[in-house]
Parts: structure tokens; C-alpha cells; sequence
């Protein structure tokens, strides 16, 4: 019954996650496909669950449905311009799109099944916290470090970027 | 069916899958970015499912993931800012109308 | 002073001559400066090889000193001297006489504008001659031969205004470029052979390290750098046009010292020669073939300078046959006397050649009236022109008659005839045209003023040298090339039987052009059929080239052109456009469109998988 239960739960977050994906790129509203991408990421925290990585999960909600969505969801309410004009899709891509993604969806399946996984037991090893926070501060210290540069370095990268002042603004060269 | 690592595979490499073809058949500079954030999530589930099944030290796994939470936060900093920088200057951010670099 | 500093003065003064007026003496109103810079440091040279000859020549031991140029694992160039008693003797000959010529050039260029340019070509030539002489390694010697070539190109074109000297100064270069190629193949194959080609190695030891039939291929290749430098038949054509250049460049270069090269290196590596029995008889047979050709020539010449290059060629062509029979002692001191005495003929020339209004006619010459200002000219004339017949008691006749007589030990009867030959057509040839310069007429001479007395003192050296100067040096000279200081019946007889050679050329010379109411320009020659024609042509030397360039050369050339333009060219082509067509077409895939780029990776990549699956 339990087991019933959790393999309903699995398959519910499996439905949410890549129905949020397919509505992330299938729909035509840009806004749409915004909401749809933290619908999906909410979907992945529960599969992180699933995974045994809770901290990880609860950070999923937090930076990637909580703060990385929004900020795209902002980025289009703030710029009107850039939800508008749903250009026609144009068939011929969509189809070689299509049966590309699908043959390396075939592809990646073939070899997730006929690899032989050697699984560890259960329970093996330590995935607390405490342990996880011990690990980053020692062994990837440097890493850790490096992750808050890069931060540092694309936020005060964007603001650069995108400042209206025009004095590095890239000239149109005429179109040939 | 979860206590075994195949399905969380197959999720993976369908997210993945999914998020390949928003990036080939998209137009709209925002949609790639879209698309690209759930490749990385397929990504993710990918490393947590071996992180779970295959590795005695289950922390990296979750560090790796982690680190690639920051990194996309940063990218899509990075990203949004260019897409308005293109649009400034292109006045559109479909990508098939820029291909300026074109032989 | 040590002798190597000494040696070392006396090579480098012309070229620091040369160095000054090239880089430091360049205006127009130096010039006369540049001539006599020139002029004092050659004397320096000369005076100081003089002094090395004193002090040097009874020392058996050789001078060397050198350093290491090139290494390679298996074999070393050097560059330095070797300074035995057969370069010192050349070292001094070569260093007098080009300081001889220098001095009267002053008197012969003085009104010339590229008397700067002259006197800088001049010095550049007797540094690349004297370094030649003393060179320690055969390859530097073969740089200085190249020298020697680019200097004589130059000097011969040096009115490069007119086309006679310019077409002159390519053929020589050409001619004898050709004959350089042979020897440097022989460099080369010395070299791959022997590791080394150090003279002092050379003359010691080659002959027992190389197997005759390897001696014979490389004298033969190394005899046709000679052959083109001295002018040896078939390649002699180019020494009589040379006379296109100044007469005292044709004094010193094409008679007494850069022709003389050719021989010199003969004289040099005799020793490696001499193992090659077959060698020998080839370097014989040439020697003797371009002495008789070359001494025919001049029976009928009218051209003054041409006569003196002709001889030239004969006399070179005689050293070379005595060499090839062997007699290298007495075709080495033929070179030297007949170094002094040819470029005081050559001085002389330019002398009567400025007496009769700038002609090289003999004729004209004889209808010049010769004051008493020109007696001593005249007189130097006779004692050249009578050592070159050799008659005693001129150098001229101690030379000839040590290859005589050597020939006669040798019991080379054959070729002893063929030189007697040579000998008897050098006499008539040489009487003749002084009979017919000496001749006084009643065209009123050139001359403004008195010669000056620098131009009197080169000439008169000169003429000193020929009369007296190897007499002085006789007893040092008879133990050096083994002459016999008491005459036996067999020297007497060989004496008698020259010496009335040359006395009947002589008179039969006078009867044709020495007598008063004589008015033959030919000769005898004009009553032998064919040999007239044969002389005009040449004897088709020049024709045979021509045909050689026109059927060979210039076919091969035009091959060479068709080729070029219909098969090279349009390979080279279709090369270039197929990289065009192939970047048009790569060019089209860089559409600008990111999503394709993307197809394609992820296509590719996806096929790389499945080739890391299946493909096992």
C-alpha cells in the first residue's frame, strides 16, 4: 500500500515535470513558458526528494523556482517588447527538431537500459547536511570560492551589459 | 520502480530531450534560455540519480548539483541581460534574424 | 714581424683598399685619392710579400695557420693559410705584379670617370687573388675562384655603356661558370670522400686514400673548373673577347694572374693528379690541343690585345700539356715568367694602343711615327715579345727550355714535337706583330707630354724581371724544380734544336713583315687553303656553342616554358580554384543560423556515440 503510494507520488511529480517541460517549449506565449519552466522545476525538487538529496531540493525551491524563474518571469513583465511578436513557427524545423531530439531520446534510452548499473546497497554512506556542508567547505573549498566569483563577476557582467548608456553600444553593420 | 535507477534515467534523458528541441526549434532568444535550463535540470537529476545508486560519498553529487544551481543562476544574469542588449540593437531577439557572421 | 703577420699584411692590404674606397672614398672629387690609396697599399702588399720571399724561401717547412669553419660530425672546413714554397713564390708574382698594373692604370684610367669604381673592382680582385693562392682549404679556394670570376665580370664590363663589353663580360662569366660547376662537383665528391679537403691532406695523403678510378673522375671534373678559368679549349672562346675590358685589367687578370688560376690549381693538387695516369693524358691532350689551336689563331690577327690573348691562351694551354706530361716544375715556372712578361706586353699594348688614337690595330699602329720619347717602349717591346719566343737569355727561354728539357727526360717525343710546333707559331706570331708595331710611319703620335715616371717604372720592372730577374734567382730556382745546373750533350742538343726553331719563326717573320718594302698582313698563312677560313670561323669553337645553346639551351628552355604554362601553370591553377570552389561551398554551411549549427553537433555527435556503441 505505502509502496503504491510512493510510486503514485513518483509518477505524479514524472507527469508535473515533463509536462511543465513540454508546456515550457510548446506553448507560444513566452510568459506561458516562463510559469511552465518553475512548474517543471517545482516537479525536479520532488524527484530530488525521490533521490534522497532533501537540502538539494529545498534549494531547487528556493534559488531555481523562487529566484532564477522569476527573474525571467520579471525580465519579460519588465520589458513588454520582449513577449511580443509569437513569429509563425516554421514546420520543416519543428520536424527536424523533432526527430532529432527523438533519436537522441532513443539513443540515451537504449543505453540507460542495456548498460549494466552495478547499484549499491541502501543506506550506504552519508547524505546529511552536515556532512554535505563539511565536504564543500573542506575538499571543494576552492570550488566553493571560485562559484562566488563567478557570481560576483555576472551580476556586476549584466548590469554592465545592459545599462542604457550607449557609449559601447555594438553598431548595426548594414545587412548584406 | 523507485528504488531503481532506470526510470530516473529515462526522466532525465527525456527532460533532456525536451529541452534539446526547445533549444532547436525555438525563436525566441528566451525560449533558448528556457530550453537551456531544463537540459540542466535534466543534468541534475542526473547526477543526483548516480550520486544516489553509484557513489559511496553521497555529498558530491550533491555539491556537483549545487554548483550547477549558482552557475545557472549566473547564466541567466548573464543571459536575460544579453538577450535585452541584443534586442536593443537588433530590435527583435529571433535568433534567425541574426546572422550577421552569415559566409 | 712574424711571418703570418707579414702574410697577413700582404693579403689584406688590397682589401682594406677596397674597404676604404667602397665605404669611405665615395665622392667624384676622390677619386684620385681612391687610386692612390689603392696604389699605396698594394705597393705595401707587394713590398711586404717580397719581404716574406726573402725570409721565407729556403725554409722547407710550410706556413699554416687556420681555423675551423664549418664542423659536421664527419668532416671540417677550414679557412687560413698554407703558405709553401709554390704559393709564396705565386703569392709574390701575384702581389708585384698587381701593384705593377695599379700604378700604371693611374696613368692609363687618369681620364676615365670610374677610375673610383676601377681601382675598387682592382683591389677586390688581387685580395680574392692572393687569398686564392694561400687558401689552406680547397673550398675556400673555390669561393675565391668565384671571386676571381665576379671580378673579372666586372672588370671586363666595365665601360658598360658599350654592348661589346657588356656581351663580353656574360660570356666569360657564363663560360667560365660552367667550367666552376665541375669543379665544384669535384669539391663535393672530395669532400663526401675524404671528410676534409685541407690541401696539405690533399697533396699527402689522397692519393692513397681514393682508388685511382676516383681520381681520374674527380681530376677530370676539377680540371673543368681549369678549363673554363684558363681558358682551355673548348671553353677558350671567352679570354679573346675579354679584351673588351681596360688593357691593364687584360694585364693583370687575363694574362697574368686570374687565367693563371686554372694552372696554379693544377700546379697545387699535382700530386693528387699525378695518381691518375689516364687523368694525365687527358690534361695532356687538352693542354697541347688548345696551345696549337690557339697559336693559329694569332698567325692572322690584326687586333693587338686579341694577338696578346691568343698567345695567352697558347701559353696557358703549353703549362697545362707540361703538367699533364708531368713536368709540373716547368709549367709552374713558365706561369711565373710568363706572368711578367705577358703583363708588360699587355702594358705595352695599352701604350701603343693610346699612341695610335685609341686603335688595336696593328696596322694602324705601324703608321705611327715613334719619337725618341717612345725608344724605351719600343725596346720593352722586343725584350716581351722575344721572351715570349723564347730566346735566350730572356726568363721566357729558361722556362720553356725546362719543359723541354723535362719533356725530353720524360721521353715524351711526341708531345715534345707538338711543343716544338707550338713554339715555332709563338715565335712567328709574336715577331710578327712586333715587327709590324715597330714599323715607323708618318701618322703623327698621341702622345701630349712625357710619360710619367711612375708609368716608365712599372713598365721598366717589369721589363727588368724579363731580362735579368730570374737570373738573379736562378740558383734558388734550379734547386727548387730540379733544373740541371751543368749542361750535358742532351740539354746542348734540346738548346740547339729550340733555339733554331725560334730563330728560323723569326726569320721567317722577317721576311714577311720586318723588311722595308714588306706589305703582307697573312703571311704564309694566306697560301695553306682552308686554314684562313678556319681561322676567321674560329674553328666553328664559337659556332659549335651557339648550336650547343640553340639546340640544347634554348630547346630546353622553350620545353621548360610550354611546360611551365601548359601544365604547371594550369595544375597551380586548378589548385588555387578548387580552394576557391571548396571555400564558396564550406562558406554557404556558416549561415548565421545557431540552431543548424546546433543540429549539426548534436547529429554528429549523436553518430559518434553510436559508432563508440556498435561500432566495436
Amino acid at each position: 500500500m505505502l509502496s503504491l503510494i510512493t510510486d503514485l507520488t513518483f509518477l505524479f511529480f514524472v507527469v508535473v515535470t515533463l509536462g511543465g517541460a513540454v508546456m515550457a517549449v510548446g506553448l507560444k506565449n513566452i510568459f506561458h513558458n516562463a510559469l511552465s519552466l518553475a512548474l517543471t522545476l517545482f516537479g525536479t525538487a520532488g524527484i530530488f526528494i525521490f533521490l534522497r538529496s532533501e537540502f538539494v531540493a529545498l534549494i531547487q525551491i528556493l534559488i531555481y523556482a523562487g529566484a532564477i524563474s522569476i527573474a525571467i518571469i520579471f525580465a519579460i513583465m519588465l520589458s513588454p517588447s520582449l513577449s511580443l511578436k509569437p513569429s509563425k513557427r516554421s514546420v520543416t524545423k519543428i520536424l527536424i527538431s523533432l526527430s532529432v531530439s527523438l533519436l537522441v531520446f532513443v539513443a540515451l534510452s537504449y543505453i540507460f537500459i542495456h548498460t549494466p548499473w552495478v547499484v549499491l546497497p541502501e543506506m550506504v554512506g552519508d547524505n546529511s547536511v552536515k556532512h554535505i556542508g563539511e565536504v564543500i567547505i573542506q575538499r571543494y573549498a576552492f570550488a566553493f570560492e571560485l562559484i562566488s566569483v563567478v557570481l560576483l563577476v555576472s551580476i556586476l557582467g549584466s548590469l554592465v551589459i545592459a545599462q542604457k548608456d550607449k557609449k559601447t553600444t555594438i553598431q548595426d553593420s548594414p545587412n548584406d | 520502480m523507485i528504488n531503481d535507477i532506470t526510470p530516473y534515467l529515462i526522466l532525465s534523458a527525456a527532460l533532456f530531450c525536451i529541452g534539446l528541441y526547445g533549444l532547436l526549434a525555438r525563436r525566441s532568444l528566451i525560449g533558448i534560455l528556457i530550453a537551456t535550463e531544463l537540459i540542466l535540470n535534466a543534468a541534475n537529476i542526473n547526477f543526483l540519480t548516480f550520486s544516489r545508486f553509484m557513489d559511496v560519498d553521497k555529498a558530491v553529487g550533491q555539491i556537483f548539483t549545487l554548483f550547477v544551481i549558482a552557475l545557472a543562476a549566473a547564466e541567466v544574469a548573464v543571459g536575460l541581460s544579453i538577450v535585452l542588449v541584443v534586442y536593443r540593437n537588433f530590435n527583435t531577439i529571433n535568433v534567425e534574424k541574426m546572422d550577421h557572421l552569415k559566409g | 714581424m712574424s711571418h703570418l703577420a707579414l702574410l697577413n699584411i700582404s693579403v689584406f692590404s688590397n682589401f682594406v683598399a677596397f674597404l676604404l674606397i667602397t665605404f669611405f672614398l665615395k665622392k667624384k672629387e676622390q677619386r684620385f685619392l681612391a687610386a692612390k690609396v689603392a696604389i699605396t697599399l698594394s705597393g705595401l702588399g707587394a713590398l711586404v710579400s717580397c719581404v716574406l720571399l726573402f725570409q721565407r724561401f729556403h725554409l722547407d717547412i710550410a706556413l699554416t695557420a687556420s681555423v675551423t669553419w664549418l664542423k659536421w660530425n664527419t668532416g671540417e672546413l677550414l679557412i687560413g693559410y698554407y703558405l709553401d714554397k709554390v704559393s709564396l713564390m705565386m703569392l709574390t708574382t701575384v702581389c708585384v705584379i698587381s701593384f705593377m698594373v695599379q700604378m700604371y692604370s693611374f696613368w692609363y684610367m687618369k681620364d676615365d670617370a670610374g677610375i673610383r669604381r676601377y681601382y675598387g673592382t682592382i683591389t677586390f680582385f688581387s685580395w680574392a687573388m692572393i687569398f686564392f693562392v694561400v687558401s689552406i682549404d680547397l673550398f675556400g679556394s673555390y669561393i675565391f675562384w668565384e671571386l676571381l670570376g665576379l671580378a673579372s665580370y666586372l672588370l671586363i664590363g666595365f665601360w658598360h655603356e658599350k654592348p661589346e663589353p657588356r656581351r663580353a663580360a656574360i660570356k666569360a662569366f657564363i663560360m667560365t661558370r660552367f667550367g666552376d660547376l665541375g669543379l665544384l662537383a669535384a669539391v663535393i665528391l672530395l669532400l663526401v670522400k675524404l671528410k676534409t679537403v685541407a690541401i696539405p691532406v690533399l697533396i699527402t695523403a689522397a692519393g692513397t686514400l681514393l682508388s685511382p678510378q676516383e681520381v681520374f673522375w674527380i681530376v677530370v671534373l676539377l680540371f673543368l673548373g681549369v678549363m673554363g678559368k684558363s681558358a682551355q679549349f673548348p671553353l677558350h672562346s671567352w679570354l679573346p673577347d675579354a679584351m673588351e675590358g681596360p688593357t691593364p685589367v687584360s694585364a693583370l687578370i687575363h694574362s697574368a694572374t686570374m687565367v693563371a688560376a686554372g694552372v696554379y690549381l693544377l700546379v697545387r693538387l699535382f700530386p693528387l693528379i699525378a695518381f691518375s695516369e689516364s687523368a694525365m693524358t687527358y690534361i695532356l691532350c687538352i693542354g697541347a690541343l688548345t696551345s696549337l689551336i690557339a697559336a693559329v689563331m694569332a698567325l692572322t690577327e690584326k687586333d693587338m690585345k686579341r694577338i696578346l690573348a691568343y698567345s695567352t691562351v697558347s701559353q696557358l694551354g703549353f703549362m697545362v700539356m707540361a703538367i699533364g706530361a708531368g713536368a709540373w716544375q716547368g709549367g709552374f715556372f713558365h706561369l711565373l715568367t710568363h706572368a711578367f712578361f705577358k703583363s708588360m706586353l699587355f702594358l705595352l699594348a695599352g701604350y701603343f694602343i693610346h699612341m695610335a688614337h685609341h686603335s688595336n690595330d696593328i696596322f694602324s699602329m705601324a703608321k705611327v711615327s715613334y719619337g725618341t720619347k717612345s725608344k724605351l717602349m719600343v725596346a720593352l717591346l722586343w725584350v716581351g715579345s722575344l721572351a715570349l719566343c723564347g730566346l735566350f737569355p730572356l726568363s721566357g727561354f729558361l722556362s720553356k727550355e725546362t719543359i723541354f728539357g723535362s719533356l725530353m727526360e720524360g721521353h715524351h717525343y711526341g708531345v715534345y714535337g707538338v711543343a716544338l710546333l707550338i713554339s715555332f707559331l709563338t715565335a712567328y706570331y709574336t715577331t710578327r706583330m712586333a715587327f709590324i708595331v715597330s714599323r715607323n710611319g708618318e701618322v703623327v703620335d698621341a702622345q701630349e707630354n712625357s710619360l710619367p715616371l711612375y708609368m716608365k717604372i712599372s713598365v721598366s720592372f717589369l721589363g727588368l724581371m724579363t731580362l735579368i730577374g730570374f737570373w738573379i734567382f736562378l740558383p734558388a730556382l734550379t734547386e727548387f724544380f730540379h733544373l740541371h745546373s751543368e749542361w750535358h750533350a742532351e740539354q746542348w742538343v734540346n738548346f740547339f734544336i729550340t733555339t733554331i726553331g725560334v730563330v728560323l719563326a723569326i726569320g721567317v717573320s722577317y721576311f714577311y713583315f720586318g723588311r722595308k718594302q714588306a706589305t703582307s698582313e697573312k703571311g704564309w698563312v694566306s697560301f695553306i687553303p682552308g686554314l684562313s677560313g678556319l681561322i676567321e670561323n674560329k674553328f666553328f669553337v664559337d659556332h659549335f656553342w651557339k648550336w650547343v645553346v640553340d639546340k640544347g639551351v634554348y630547346r630546353f628552355s622553350r620545353m621548360s616554358f610550354w611546360t611551365d604554362v601548359h601544365i604547371i601553370n594550369v595544375i597551380v591553377d586548378q589548385v588555387g580554384l578548387t580552394a576557391i570552389r571548396c571555400g564558396k561551398k564550406a562558406a554557404a554551411l556558416q549561415m548565421g543560423q545557431v540552431q543548424q549549427y546546433i543540429i549539426t553537433a548534436v547529429v554528429v555527435s549523436l553518430f559518434v556515440v553510436i559508432y563508440l556503441i556498435f561500432g566495436k
